[in-house]
């Protein structure tokens, strides 16, 4: 991301390269002649880059408790070690992507969303005030979600109730439900740099891209298709409903709530966005193969410049209650943190018990492909462990291994 | 039917998750004074410990971890032996209570025989399946029939020759199953599954694998697939009753079923799904601790309220133990240890910094062991401590 002077700057700028329509054009000319449903991986790049992959420190914290003094005090304390979370805020727009689902009136076994499946709110509520004592401008918390309404109104299901947010950040947040273009005029078109895998290009909601700063607040999960959830395959949830929605017909639709199954994950459909946008190297059916990369065209389009990670109380072996009695309830008792998402993933990975540079198809990534290795190969960031600095509570400390991932065949 | 019934209202060795086979949690070590912190002893392991610690008669501990290794360590807590095994371990061991062997199943779907003396394996076998491996049901030895039972998510459970590994039997273990298996004085096996467009059954399976569905609580409307079938079924001989953790969506049922009329005693509605295995006190009382965070303490003649504790978590997964003056131990995910005493008040005994989600054990000295998530076992002796 360009860096500009924050007393000079008053327009919050794209964390990634937007296009116009013309340059969109022109960059997919250039990529013509790929075919949707393409079987044969493509080849990677060698592993030999000329440049290293970028890394920073990711700091870990005990927290056992939803106590939202406490958690403000471990966390901020963690931003701290990180170094230069205050410098990177001050004065800044900031947009907080939170993991949320497609609904908040499901459970696990009657436990709410936020102790198993989602981002609990005191843990957004403490990194709010936080950013907001560090000068913060203004801070944008946002996912999309299948409600009507686009503002707070959408998010109290999970949690979130807003005049507590008001009042932890002097009045600075706002909610946005992204799953439309909500109060934009338009949609943002960001390109995927470099060579993308399975997307040129995304179309979504203004809100990830007019920002100075992005933040992916994140759930430490398992993933059945990703192996692990965390900073990186939280931003699944950026592109809209309303142009890769599974509940969308022959067109875009403003008031779509579809999950995105059929675009990302079975990629058995295109998403309706006003250009092509996917390279149609996507294998049908594979859903260990598409929502990995997917994940990193994702990261490559937005860098996130902070991720932190619910690892409080949670759930092991799959995502959601989605995928029946499978998931259970853990509670590693963690808050995570750190300037580099793959960076940060890779340390939740270990931190779970698992390698974040494990080959394809072991756990955890039983079902697909390492997207941390991937990831570092596109230069994104670092997934081994022994290049990445790791402060606070020491890595071993910190082990809190989870049942591993949910395996579909038998290896 | 009759079952056999034991002179016993609790368990002096503890081979397996519960005590004995039919996971009661209820010690028969008479003790001199209550449980106290500190702890004693910190049994060191590789991984978090996620899965109860059983013993042999001579009082040496077995603690299996999350990391897949299995470590012995003597009453005195100084360690004999170390193994690495394939794959993370959560399900409880079970010692055979006739020969020196500790059977282990993992994540990687392995099941292992190791010598308690030396650690040495004497026969491992994988549990086939077509998907994931995992086994996490705590396992459940029969000396009579030398089996050992478990269920992977295979959908099986297996009975295998603890002699060899060899299978003798399966059958259908439901929805991703992780309940143990219990079995009564005679070896007669009773297991809980969940079974689509029928939901939670209460099953009972002979040492040659026949099996009987005996009750049936339907599937809610979110169905069997989400059902959570985690506690295993407890049988108190003394009584003849089989205690049931029947969930369904969100709720939960606790029912008492009689094996002298085949009928349900009484039944008793929670307005949350319960996790943990109960148990049963040496007066019979039962201590079940609930997905809400509330150790009930209940009469065992209908099922009514005695007692009642608010632990402070916001969810219980580990099941209650007694010891025989009546004091229940419940360990909680905050990483507390908490002493409810019959009439249901409790209090706070130690606070670990990491997570308590495995159900505790008592030793054959009647000293307290509880696993815990900081890759520590914490040993808590009935007096208090001198120092």
């Amino acid at each position: 991301m360009q860096r500009t002077n924050a007393t000079t700057r008053t327009v919050p700028r794209c964390p990634g390269r937007t296009l116009s329509r013309r340059d969109f054009l022109k960059y997919t000319a250039a990529t013509a002649g790929l075919t949707l449903g393409a079987t044969a991986p493509p080849a990677l790049p060698g592993e030999a880059l000329a440049q290293r992959p970028p890394r920073a420190p990711t700091a870990l914290g005990l927290c056992q408790r939803y106590e939202y003094a406490e958690v403000r005090r471990v966390l901020g304390r963690m931003l701290d070690e990180l170094g230069d979370v205050r410098r990177l805020v001050k004065n800044r727009h900031v947009t907080l992507k939170l993991n949320l689902v497609n609904t908040s009136e499901e459970d696990l076994s009657g436990l709410p969303v936020w102790l198993t499946v989602t981002v609990h709110p005191v843990v957004a509520l403490a990194l709010g005030s936080l950013l907001a004592d560090y000068g913060a401008r203004q801070i944008v918390f946002c996912d999309q979600l299948p409600f009507r309404a686009l503002d707070a109104q959408a998010f109290a299901g999970y949690g979130f109730q807003r005049a507590d947010f008001d009042q932890a950040t002097q009045g600075r947040a706002r909610f946005e439900n992204t799953r439309n273009r909500g109060r934009h005029k338009d949609y943002a078109l960001v390109k995927v740099p470099g060579a993308p895998e399975l997307a040129s290009s995304w179309e979504v909601n203004r809100t990830y891209v007019d920002t100075d700063v992005l933040v992916s607040l994140a759930k430490l999960k398992s993933h059945v298709s990703g192996g692990i959830t965390g900073g990186m395959k939280n931003l699944f949830g950026v592109p809209p409903s309303s142009l890769y929605g599974d509940d969308l017909e022959d067109r875009p639709d403003e008031n779509a709530s579809g999950y995105r199954s059929n675009t990302m994950h079975a990629c058995s459909r295109l998403p309706l966005t006003s250009v092509p946008s996917f390279t149609g190297k996507s294998v049908p059916g594979d859903h260990g193969y598409n929502v990995p990369r997917f994940i990193v065209d994702l990261n490559a389009a937005f860098p996130v410049h902070l991720v932190v990670i619910d690892g409080i109380s949670t759930i092991q072996t799959a995502e959601g209650w989605w995928l029946g009695s499978m998931v259970s309830v853990t509670r590693p008792g963690l808050l995570l943190a750190g300037r580099n998402a793959v960076c940060t993933d890779a340390v939740a990975a270990a931190v779970m018990g698992f390698d974040p540079d494990a080959a394809d198809r072991t756990w955890p990534f039983a079902n697909g492909t390492n997207h941390l290795a991937l990831a570092r190969r596109k230069n994104l960031g670092e997934n081994r462990l022994a290049h990445i600095e790791v402060t606070g509570l020491d890595l071993e400390s910190a082990r809190f291994q989870f049942q591993p991932t949910f395996r579909r065949n038998a290896a | 039917m009759p079952i056999p019934t034991n002179e016993l209202t609790g368990t002096r060795v503890w081979h397996t998750a519960g005590g004995d086979n039919f996971r009661r949690g209820s010690s028969a070590v008479a003790v001199a004074a209550p449980i106290a912190g500190p702890p004693r002893h910190r049994l060191p392991a590789q991984g978090a410990v996620q899965a109860a610690v059983v013993f042999d008669e001579t009082g040496n501990a077995f603690v299996a971890d999350l990391a897949g290794a299995v470590q012995a360590f003597t009453a005195a807590g100084q360690l004999r032996w170390r193994v690495q095994l394939e794959g993370g371990i959560s399900a409880t061991p079970a010692v055979h209570p006739a020969e020196p062997w500790l059977l282990v199943g993992t994540h990687a779907g392995w099941v292992y025989a190791l010598d308690t003396g030396t650690g040495t394996t004497r026969w491992r076998t994988a549990i086939p399946t077509t998907s994931d491996p995992r086994i996490l049901s705590d396992l459940l030895c029969l000396p009579q029939a030398n089996l050992v039972v478990l269920s992977s998510w295979g959908g099986k459970f297996h009975a295998l020759d603890c002699r060899t590994g060899q299978t003798r039997t399966t059958w259908d273990a439901g929805f991703s199953p992780q309940a143990a298996a219990a079995a009564d004085a005679r070896g007669t096996i009773y297991c809980l599954r969940a079974v689509a467009k029928r939901g939670v059954e209460f099953v009972r399976v002979t040492s040659s694998g026949e099996a009987t569905v005996l009750h049936t609580r339907p599937e809610g409307p979110r169905g069997a697939r989400r059902t959570l079938v985690a506690a295993a079924p407890v049988l108190d001989e003394t009584r003849g009753v089989a205690y049931l953790v029947m969930n369904a969506d969100k709720d939960a049922l606790l029912q008492a079923w009689s094996f002298a009329s085949g009928q349900m005693i009484w039944s008793r509605s929670f307005d949350c799904a319960i996790h943990a295995t109960p148990a049963v006190r040496r007066t019979g009382e039962l201590v079940v601790a609930d997905l809400a965070g509330t150790v009930h303490c209940l009469r065992p003649d209908d099922g009514s309220t005695r007692g009642r504790y608010v632990s402070g978590c916001e969810y219980l997964l580990a099941g209650a133990v007694s010891e025989q003056g009546g004091t229940a131990y419940v360990a909680d995910p905050l990483g507390q240890l908490h002493a409810v005493d019959e009439q249901g008040a409790g209090k706070i005994l130690f606070a670990a910094e990491r997570s308590l989600q495995a159900r505790p054990s008592f030793n054959p000295d009647g000293n307290l062991y509880v696993p815990a998530s900081n890759r520590t076992v914490y040993v808590f002796v009935p007096a208090p401590h001198p120092g």
